[in-house]
C-alpha cells in the first residue's frame, strides 16, 4: 500500500510538470491555458469517472474480507442476546 | 468477489486504454476536453494532449491497483481461481468505464462526444453507452456462470 501511495504521488507530481515542452513558440500560452483558473475543477471532472470505479473497485474487494466479520460480529451479538 | 474486483478495475483500466489509444489518438475522434475547447489551433490541440494525459494517467492507476488486487486475490487460497469469473470482472469493468464516462463525461458534463465532429453526435454516444451496456449484462452473465459452476 505504500508504493500505491508512492505511485499516486508521483502522479501528482507529474501534473504539476511543466506542459507544452515541445513547442518552445507557444509553450507560454499552452501553461497559460492549462493552468487557467479552472484547473482544478478539470482535474476533479477528469478523475470523477476512474475515481468512482477505484472505489467501487476497492470496495468489492474489501467488502469481501470485512463481510464474514461483520456477519460473525452480529452473529456474536444476536446469540449473547438470546442466552 | 476479490477476483471480480481486480476484473473490474483491471476491465476498466484497459477499456479506458481502448478509449484512449482507439477514439482519441488513432482515430482522432475526440480529445478530452474537445467539446469545450475545440483543438483548431496548435494551443487548443496541445491543451486537449495534455488533459488526455491526465486521463491516461489515471486509467493507468486503475489498471496497476487492478494488478495489485489480483496479486492479492492470488494468494488468497480461499478465492476460486476461475478464469470465468476474471473475464467476467473485466467485461463489467470495461461496460462500467463505457457507462460510467458516457454519463457523466459525455451526457452530463459535456466534456466531449464520442464522434466530435459529425453534425448529430448524439448517436455515437449512444451507441457507446450500448456497448458499455452490453458488456456489463455480459460480465454479469459470466460471474454467474462461473458462480454456478463452483456450486454443482
Amino acid at each position: 500500500m505504500r508504493a500505491l501511495l508512492m505511485w499516486v504521488l508521483a502522479a501528482l507530481l507529474l501534473l504539476a510538470a511543466m506542459p507544452g515542452s515541445a513547442c518552445p513558440v507557444c509553450r507560454p500560452r499552452v501553461e497559460a491555458a492549462i493552468h487557467a483558473p479552472g484547473y482544478a475543477a478539470n482535474v476533479a471532472l477528469l478523475l470523477l469517472p476512474a475515481l468512482l470505479l477505484l472505489a467501487l473497485g476497492l470496495g468489492l474487494f474489501w467488502l469481501d474480507s470485512w463481510w464474514p466479520r461483520c456477519t460473525s460480529a452480529a452473529g456474536r451479538v444476536l446469540r449473547f442476546r438470546s442466552a | 468477489m476479490p477476483l471480480v474486483a481486480a476484473g473490474l478495475l483491471l476491465g476498466a483500466g484497459l477499456g479506458g486504454f481502448v478509449d484512449g489509444i482507439v477514439l482519441h489518438q488513432i482515430l482522432q475522434w475526440h480529445n478530452m476536453l474537445s467539446n469545450r475547447l475545440p483543438p483548431d489551433n496548435l494551443v487548443a490541440a496541445k491543451v486537449n494532449m495534455y488533459w488526455d494525459g491526465v486521463f491516461h494517467a489515471a486509467v493507468w492507476m486503475l489498471t496497476v491497483v487492478g494488478l495489485r488486487l489480483l496479486w492479492a486475490a492470488g494468494r488468497r487460497p480461499e478465492v476460486p481461481w476461475s478464469g470465468r469469473t476474471f473475464g467476467g470482472g473485466l467485461a463489467l469493468g470495461w461496460g462500467l468505464f463505457n457507462l460510467l464516462e458516457g454519463i457523466i463525461d459525455h451526457q452530463l458534463l459535456q466534456l466531449h462526444h464520442v464522434r466530435e465532429y459529425v453534425p448529430d453526435p448524439w448517436p455515437w454516444d449512444l451507441a457507446f453507452l450500448g456497448f458499455g451496456a452490453g458488456l456489463v449484462v455480459l460480465g454479469g452473465l459470466l460471474i454467474r456462470a462461473s458462480r454456478r459452476n463452483a456450486s454443482t
